[in-house]
């Protein structure tokens, strides 16, 4: 099946390409709703750089829509080894920013491999499941699939980029669903994360103190702060030490410290990971602290009410209780939320479902594995960004720095998204006829 | 190729894959309504606490003005100077590329007493602002240490540089530091009483609130004292409120919005400044005293004074301990207004007696009684202070000369009954001036006593009423039961009310108010202190929210020929008689002198602390103004308050013809003892006054105990029958009126 570019132009998903230009304009109009009043730091272009994002995103997205996918799928191999080489080039040549070393800088310009790395990644497990699709539903090419996955997984958290490395489970899964891997494989995640939930929950914000974050009974190891062990090997020892504790936080001796510090070193969680959790279920038991972040974007939200505050007048972010740094790209939804309110927000997520409703009509309607493979791969990347992404501002996932699709500021993931509908479109032009 | 493999596992799949899409988008809309419609209000809330500071705007407190609308009490501006420290270190530190002064200071107390290490924001001022400062030889009002711990502790709120400046210094400050950004001007409003001590103890003061606020009405400056607590409701304005925006960093942005503060309303009082400063200066030589003038025709208190008095102003912003333990130790009680105190009236109660005998027709004008120097009643003689018989006289020699046995018997004529009468007509022993809301417009105001039959009879048996009251709300009431005392009222009684002795016990206020009666023909009025109060309303427009019009209490009924000829005794009086010092040329004056006896203790010697009275209107022909005179430690009536009475009535006069009065800023007048009498250390005194004290101060009225404490006039209070023998022998006058000449 040979198409012109005349052809291919009009077969088209026009609704997908309609979407994603509107979430990109929207996101471009509150970009600089969140930056226009933060001169002091160095923001306030940054509406316009996403502008310029947006054009590179463009010549990406037509691109790789006009490209057939196939060509794609056959290069695999090449394009995970220069994903490979770009990740562990910013591991020795990288910027550190915030944290995470994961910006290469080429003159003016700065990008963040990881991400153009998920879209190489998608397309070499594509080229690796069809290599083995005969054998999918072995074991081995399970684990085969996993360890190869890892890799990269590896080199991001490498980086220090948590958010962007836990994105990469929704997409192999997702694209194992589709590549047909057994059903009792595929239930384990799934019975895993309820796990997770349900003891966070129980386990930990349930757990027997009621009180509130100071009351952790505290004692100084090398003149830290740490809080109490939460999971003790010795539930009844550790009662007994907590009890010390709490009854006279003075008297205690070395020999306890030890003890205690030997009890320490046998937990699953640090103190501040049992903070952030608890935090995340009850913010105000932290307010200025690990709650500050999830308190303010809740605020942010919830005064928006209905019709919102109308656009450029969101007070969260104007008298900067939303982190000014944060506003334009990670809590972006609150600020939508904030300035549109409930019609608005809910209008957003419902365009970005709608959009992940096309991506599963067209992995329904793909040519062949091939292209099921790939759009479940890109769909798993902007299902996971968008559930957490808004999941965070409404307190139903804990806070993970990643940005929403489309929308949040930064180029190299605006570019990346629109590349991954490139190769969606890509996969409509080509799809199967009845 | 591999890509050819048939796409048959997906379609299921993906199906159960787009139904758990719309649940989780499903899910997030449901919990963005959650958030956004269900608890929006609470965030909403949480949004206002954050980016808002509520600011209370002080109201300006209303004046208080006199009847011709010269303000008494007002406020004026206190300017203070304001300094912003952070913007002060900020803009240091960008001039000098961030390199700031450090210094250690302490911080914490006790065991966490440690050295920090800060921004010497104490230098930085110096040299940022110090020179304009200095220039302005503003004090430093300030140490090191407090500026370096506010801006260690409380970096954002304004340091206050100088407080109270003067309007030049402020101008002048305003030019050169324009180009200082962090320092303020900012004007607050402070209470100033514009004649110092002029009228002080009726205007009061204002001071702190003090107790628990309530809300953000609770005002910051409540009226302490007089007029400014009473009043306090009408004085105090309407808060105002400030809404402003904070950022995150606590940085104020700009106000939100803003609802004015409203002035309180204006008290016009009925006292008039010119009177009320003639009869401050007439007063202040005296020591102790009390001036009351009044019209007669209106009831209105024109100028009402007590010596010594105090200055208000030390009371604003805050009274320091100095000054108020000086206040409060003075024994002369600089703090007490005694114009409204009750006193024994002496002889100026005669023309009660005399009106009370005129109305009961016991006698006429023309009636003479034969009075010798003593007379002999209820069992012993009772003395003239006139050492010589007066013989056949009538009412108005005996007003002239305030003769004693004339009164003893004409009191004993006419009856306690229309003694008591006539002085309830006045209001003796009820409080006179008009309640506001229930509230006593004077709260400290006494009520006086008029002694009755009735009431002796009350007082006697006061705690077998006591305890039969106790028992018939509690039948359970155990205590024994009191006997009855038979303590009867006697001529004897009669004879000292006659002369306003014994138990009698009458205001300066009061008296003034018998006198307008007296003066205007029989009409009795209440004393009326407070004409009403205005305040703006929402135009700006004046309006008047409260009004107390002229009260009449009582008529006299009594004729006019014999209303003439008590005006006629009383200007006697002033022609001819014992009060000649009063006299005023063209300004006929007429009035009673009177002198109590009263004995005190003065750093522990018994001394003679006479009362010496004037009581009177002015002038005889067309009377206007009535006056009551006393001073505490005078000589007698005539001779000490007469002079005063002559003063007051001298500058009323030139005022009237058109005379200007300097309305002069007034110091405290400061209380003395000059006028008491040593009273020669006599056993015989000790001796006898010995067992009398027990008598009194158990027999005492409780409210009379309170007020005079131990200043009991022994001698006047001792029960005439048993007292008879030694009183007599030593020939002991009751209310001695000095010669005049």
């Amino acid at each position: 099946m040979n198409l012109s570019i005349a052809q291919k132009l009009l077969r088209f998903h026009w609704f997908a390409l309609a979407l994603m230009l509107m979430l990109c304009t929207t996101g471009i109009f509150f970009i600089y709703s969140a930056t226009h009043l933060s001169q002091e730091m160095g923001l306030e272009n940054s509406a316009r750089q996403q502008c310029i994002w947006l054009f590179l995103g463009l010549i990406g997205f037509f691109t790789l829509a006009l490209i057939n996918y196939e060509w794609l799928i056959q290069n695999g191999p090449i394009i995970f080894l220069g994903s490979i080489i770009l990740l562990l080039s910013v591991i020795f040549f990288g910027t550190e920013i915030k944290g995470a070393k994961s910006w290469i800088r080429i003159g003016p310009v700065g990008f963040q491999p990881a991400e153009f790395s998920k879209i190489a990644f998608v397309v070499s497990m594509s080229w690796l499941m069809l290599k083995f699709q005969d054998r999918i539903k072995k074991f081995p090419t399970l684990v085969l699939i996993i360890l190869v996955a890892i890799i990269p997984v590896g080199l991001i958290l490498a980086q220090g980029d948590f958010g962007s490395a836990s994105v990469y489970g929704p997409m192999t899964y997702l694209m194992l669903v589709a590549a047909g891997i057994r059903k009792r494989w595929l239930a384990l995640p799934i019975i895993g994360v309820i796990g997770i939930c349900a003891f966070a929950y129980f386990g930990i914000y349930k757990a027997d103190w009621n009180g509130k974050v100071n009351d952790i009974p505290r004692c100084t190891f090398d003149g830290t702060l740490v809080a109490m062990p939460l999971i003790s090997i010795d539930p009844e020892k550790l009662a007994e030490k907590r009890q010390a504790l709490l009854v006279n936080s003075q008297e205690i001796d070395e020999q306890d410290t030890n003890a205690l510090q030997k009890l320490w070193e046998k937990q699953l969680l640090k103190p501040y990971q049992v903070n952030r959790i608890r935090t995340f279920f009850e913010p105000e038991l932290d307010p200025l602290g690990a709650g500050w972040t999830i308190r303010q974007s809740l605020i942010a939200v919830g005064s928006g009410g209905l019709r919102g505050k109308g656009y450029m007048r969101g007070e969260q972010q104007i008298y900067g209780f939303l982190p000014k740094d944060i506003a334009h790209n990670d809590f972006i939804f609150a600020v939508i939320a904030e300035e549109t309110g409930f019609l608005g927000g809910s209008i957003l997520i419902a365009t970005i479902g709608f959009l992940l409703l096309f991506m599963v009509q067209i992995a329904v309607r793909a040519k062949d594995i091939g292209g099921c493979l790939l759009v479940s791969g890109i769909g798993g990347l902007f299902f996971a960004h968008f559930l957490v992404n808004v999941g965070m501002t409404i307190k139903v996932v804990p806070i993970t720095g990643i940005p929403l699709p489309l929308i949040s500021y930064g180029g190299t993931f605006l570019v990346t998204c629109m590349a991954g509908l490139g190769i969606v479109q890509s996969v409509w032009i080509h799809r199967r006829d009845y | 190729m591999l890509i050819e493999s048939p796409n048959i596992h997906a379609e299921g799949r993906l199906r159960v894959l787009s139904i758990v899409l719309i649940l989780v988008v499903i899910y997030l809309i449901f919990r963005l309504y959650e958030v956004q419609i269900s608890e929006g209000s609470k965030y909403a809330e949480r949004l206002r606490s954050q980016i808002t500071v509520p600011v209370r705007l002080s109201p300006a407190r209303g004046s208080i003005m006199d009847r011709n609308g010269l303000p008494l009490a007002e406020n004026k501006a206190s300017f203070d100077i304001d300094v912003y420290l952070r913007e002060i270190v900020g803009n240091y530190s960008r001039t000098h590329k961030g390199k700031l002064p450090k210094t250690n200071i302490n911080i914490g107390i006790g065991k966490a007493r440690r050295s920090k290490n800060i921004v010497d924001a104490d230098k930085i001022l110096a040299e940022t602002a110090g020179e304009i400062l200095e220039a302005l030889s503003l004090d430093k009002s300030f140490t090191r240490k407090q500026l370096l711990t506010h801006y260690n502790q409380t970096p954002d709120i304004p340091f206050q540089l100088a407080h109270n400046i003067e309007f030049n210094t402020l101008s002048q400050f305003t030019e050169r530091s324009l180009g200082i950004s962090g320092i303020q001007e900012a004007a607050r409003p402070v209470r100033q009483y514009n004649y110092g001590a002029l009228a002080s103890h009726i205007l009061g003061y204002v001071g702190k609130f003090e107790g628990t606020p309530e809300g953000n009405d609770t005002p910051e400056i409540v009226g302490k004292k007089g007029i400014e607590r009473t009043f306090d409701q009408y004085l105090q304005g309407q808060p105002g409120s400030r809404i402003l925006r904070k950022n995150n960093k606590g940085y104020i942005l700009g106000v939100e919005s803003e609802m004015e503060p409203k002035i309180g309303g204006t008290v016009y009082l009925t006292l008039d400044a010119r009177i009320q400063q003639i009869v401050e200066q007439a007063m202040r030589p005296v020591g102790r005293g009390a001036c009351v003038v009044m019209n007669v025709w209106t009831g209105d208190i024109l100028a009402m004074a007590s010596v010594p008095n105090f200055d208000p102003n030390v009371f604003i912003p805050a009274v320091d301990s100095e000054t108020w333990d000086r206040l409060t130790r003075d024994s002369t009680k600089p703090l007490h207004d005694r114009s409204i105190s009750h006193y024994a009236t002496g002889s100026t109660f005669k023309t009660v007696v005399a009106l009370a005998a005129l109305k009961n027709k016991t006698i006429t004008p023309t009636t003479t009684i034969f009075s010798p120097r003593a007379v002999y009643i209820a069992g012993r003689n009772w003395h003239d202070w006139y050492e010589g018989d007066r013989g056949d006289i009538n009412l108005k020699t005996a007003m002239q000369w305030s003769c004693n046995t004339f009164f003893y018997q004409l009191g004993v004529k006419t009856g306690i009954d229309s003694i008591v009468n006539m002085g309830k007509t006045f209001g003796f022993g009820e409080n006179m001036l008009q309640t506001i809301d229930g509230q006593l417009v004077l709260p400290t105001e006494q009520s006086g006593l008029m002694p009755s039959p009735q009431w002796m009879k009350d007082r006697a048996n006061r705690h077998l009423a006591a305890w039969k009251k106790r028992r018939a709300e509690d039948p359970n009431y155990k205590a024994r039961r009191p006997g009855i005392t038979y303590e009867r009222w006697s001529n004897g009684h009669t004879c000292n009310t006659s002369i306003g002795q014994g138990f009698v016990a009458i205001t300066p206020l009061q008296l003034t108010t018998m006198m307008c009666a007296v003066a205007n023909g029989g009409t009795v009025y209440f004393p009326r202190l407070v004409r009403g109060v205005t305040r703006l309303d929402k135009k700006g427009n004046t309006e008047l929210i409260k009004e107390y019009p002229v009260v009449k209490r009582a008529d006299m009924n009594i004729n006019e020929s014999d209303m003439k000829a008590i005006h006629d005794s009383l200007r006697a009086v002033v022609t001819s008689g014992t009060g000649k010092k009063a006299g005023v040329d063209g300004f006929p004056v007429c009035g009673k002198t009177g002198t109590a006896q009263f004995m005190t203790t003065l750093n522990g010697r018994r001394v003679k602390d006479n009362r010496a009275w004037f009581n009177g209107f002015a002038p005889y022909d067309n009377p206007r103004y009535a006056i009551t005179v006393i001073v505490e430690g005078g000589k007698g009536g005539g001779s000490t308050a007469g002079p005063i009475v002559h003063k007051v009535m001298k500058g009323i006069y030139e005022m009237e013809v058109g005379g200007s009065i300097d309305m002069v800023y007034l110091t405290p007048a400061v209380g003395h003892y000059s006028g008491v009498l040593e009273v020669s250390s006599d056993s015989s005194i000790e001796e006898d006054s010995a067992p009398v004290d027990n008598v009194i101060t158990t027999d005492l009225d409780a409210a009379l105990l309170e007020q005079q404490e131990q200043n009991v006039n022994r001698t006047q209070r001792r029960d005439p029958r048993s007292t008879n023998r030694r009183v007599g022998s030593r020939n002991w006058r009751f209310d001695d009126e000095e010669d005049d000449e």
